[in-house]
């Protein structure tokens, strides 16, 4: 957890650093401007760890996808890479500070083995490692049907890497790494920010590749353990009645198994995505599952497309109220449909618009966050989203 | 008139040659120490793609800087839009997996193959490699037949 600390801590710093690199060093950068709106005035459409958004906190909100990355990178040697990067954007306490995704250093071992040691972004997903690039996305936002279901994305600890041309026809890559990781969450819309501690953490991903194709199957394992005093206070009420269930329910050092499935078929004309996730975990959590489809067509610098998702939660069942709070409070089931376009205004810069209409199944009180009194859980809502974004990089 | 014709007449040799100095068939070189002798099209889009390596070191790659060759490089050899591949190479500088290559004329890029031996390039098929540089890919146009390449002036 100590390394974590440090590059919370060193965040800003080390941004006013990558401003002025020094000679040799070559930076990056990335940056979205986004602006979303909701059209449901009782409840905030959020994604990953932001506790707010629109709909009932502001009728527009520009910090849903908003953002700005540096990026600082230098090879001392032909075979090593350093690598730091950090990302401006609004953070679960609904402040715009400057976190720390990437410092690492890659070592290029021979027989295309490589070994990364540092901080690395998640990479189970097709495109979780880059996911603040809105740039290189080809939505303005990944489902957050299946990149919700971890909210786990810097990973801290060592990564060792090897890719293999297949006869003549795929490229294999494999990944194998130890990490830890630390992520801030908040359930009542920033008021409180509480930490979630993922430790022994162990993850693989194999991945087959050739000119249209990608075919992505990863797993990873774990303990999570979160901090957070209101959970503590209902764990304490909780084992007043029953310790033996408090214990199960209770969110410290639990171990979790997360796998996902991708595919990707992309040529110059067509676009097709599938990812599939699912995460267990051995508290009130539960399980919960998640898949889209997402089909393009290229038409030059302009590319529509339809984006189908689906998630799904399982939770326990129990007569004690308490547990029955906690299990609610977690069920997240909801299905969306997006439309929507990304246009090639030049080299570096893309436009994108897309409308999602999302159906939280009734009882769902994680598919949004800042509900309002007036949110009926149990009604079958329809909601739309209508987000634009001007991303570009340098 | 004369002159609007004239004007006319060198537009259209003008596009003659920008047509004609487009090639559909590529040579892929690297330094004649470069212990490589050939590769095959998947490692050539590997490299250009995936950051591939080249007997056991992660190569410098150079683009050329002429569009309308790159273009046809990245959509005939690699197998992507240049759209496609701005996207694919912003993934992989952000992932911290490089950067994109630098980007020269033919000449500049013969001259850096020459001087640096862990370099990867491609050129017009029938530009003449000097000393120093050796073939290891050729692309012969989507049938494979070397007699329908155009010719780079």
């Amino acid at each position: 957890m100590m390394l974590s600390m440090l590059l919370r801590i060193y965040a800003l710093p080390l941004m006013l650093c990558l401003v002025a690199s020094p000679v040799g060093a070559e930076v990056n950068g990335f940056a979205t401007l986004g602006a979303a709106w909701f059209s449901n005035p009782n409840a905030d459409f959020a994604y990953n760890n932001l506790s707010s958004g629109a709909g009932n906190s502001r009728t527009i909100d520009l910090g849903l996808d908003s953002n700005l990355g540096l990026q600082w990178t230098t090879k001392p040697a032909q075979s090593v890479r350093l690598t730091a990067q950090t990302v401006i954007a609004r953070d679960a306490s609904n402040n715009l500070v400057p976190s720390i995704t990437l410092a690492n250093a890659n070592f290029y071992l021979p027989n295309n083995l490589s070994l990364l040691v540092g901080r690395t972004q998640n990479p189970n997903f097709l495109y979780s490692d880059v996911r603040q690039v809105h740039f290189a996305l080809p939505w303005i936002r990944p489902p957050r049907e299946v990149y919700g279901v971890t909210s786990i994305f810097n990973y801290d600890g060592v990564q060792a890497s090897f890719q293999h041309v297949l006869s003549d026809q795929w490229v294999f890559h494999t990944n194998f790494g130890v990490a830890q990781a630390v992520s801030d969450y908040s359930r009542d819309a920033g008021d409180h920010v509480d930490q979630l501690h993922a430790d022994n953490m162990k993850y693989m991903s194999i991945s087959l590749q050739n000119a249209a194709w990608t075919v992505k199957l990863s797993y990873e394992q774990g303990n999570l353990t979160t901090q957070s005093q209101r959970l503590q206070d209902a764990f304490t009420l909780l084992s007043q009645s029953d310790a033996a269930l408090s214990d199960r329910l209770a969110l410290v050092n639990k171990d979790y198994q997360f796998a996902t499935l991708g595919a990707r078929y992309e040529s110059d004309d067509y676009l097709a995505l599938f990812e599939y996730a699912w995460r267990h975990l051995d508290a009130y959590f539960g399980e919960r599952s998640g898949a889209y489809v997402t089909l393009g067509k290229r038409f030059d610098k302009f590319m529509p497309y339809v984006t189908l998702a689906r998630t799904w939660t399982t939770v326990g069942n129990s007569s004690n109220s308490i547990a029955q709070q906690l299990y609610a409070s977690v069920t997240y089931s909801a299905s969306s449909a997006s439309l929507g376009g990304s246009y090639q205004l030049s080299d570096h810069v893309t436009l994108k618009g897309e409308l999602q209409v999302v159906a939280p199944d009734p009882g769902s009180r994680w598919a949004y966050e800042a509900y309002s009194t007036q949110y009926d859980y149990n009604t079958h809502a329809q909601d739309v989203l209508l987000s634009f974004s001007l991303n570009t990089v340098f | 008139m004369m002159l609007f014709y004239s004007r006319l007449l060198s537009l259209l040799v003008g596009i003659l040659v920008v047509t004609s100095a487009s090639a559909n068939c590529w040579q892929v070189v690297v330094n004649q120490s470069t212990p490589v002798s050939h590769l095959s099209q998947l490692q050539v889009q590997a490299i250009y793609t995936q950051h591939y390596q080249v007997n056991g070191e992660t190569p410098t790659l150079i683009d050329l800087a002429d569009e309308a060759l790159r273009t046809q490089f990245y959509q005939e050899v690699v197998g992507m839009s240049l759209n496609r591949w701005r996207a694919h190479w912003a993934r992989l500088v952000f992932t911290g997996q490089g950067n994109p290559p630098a980007q020269l004329s033919i000449e500049q890029t013969l001259s850096a193959v020459q001087k640096t031996i862990n370099t990867v390039a491609y050129i017009p098929f029938n530009k003449q490699v000097p000393s120093g540089v050796k073939v290891v890919y050729v692309y012969e146009g989507r049938e494979g037949n070397a007699e329908q390449c155009l010719d780079v002036r």
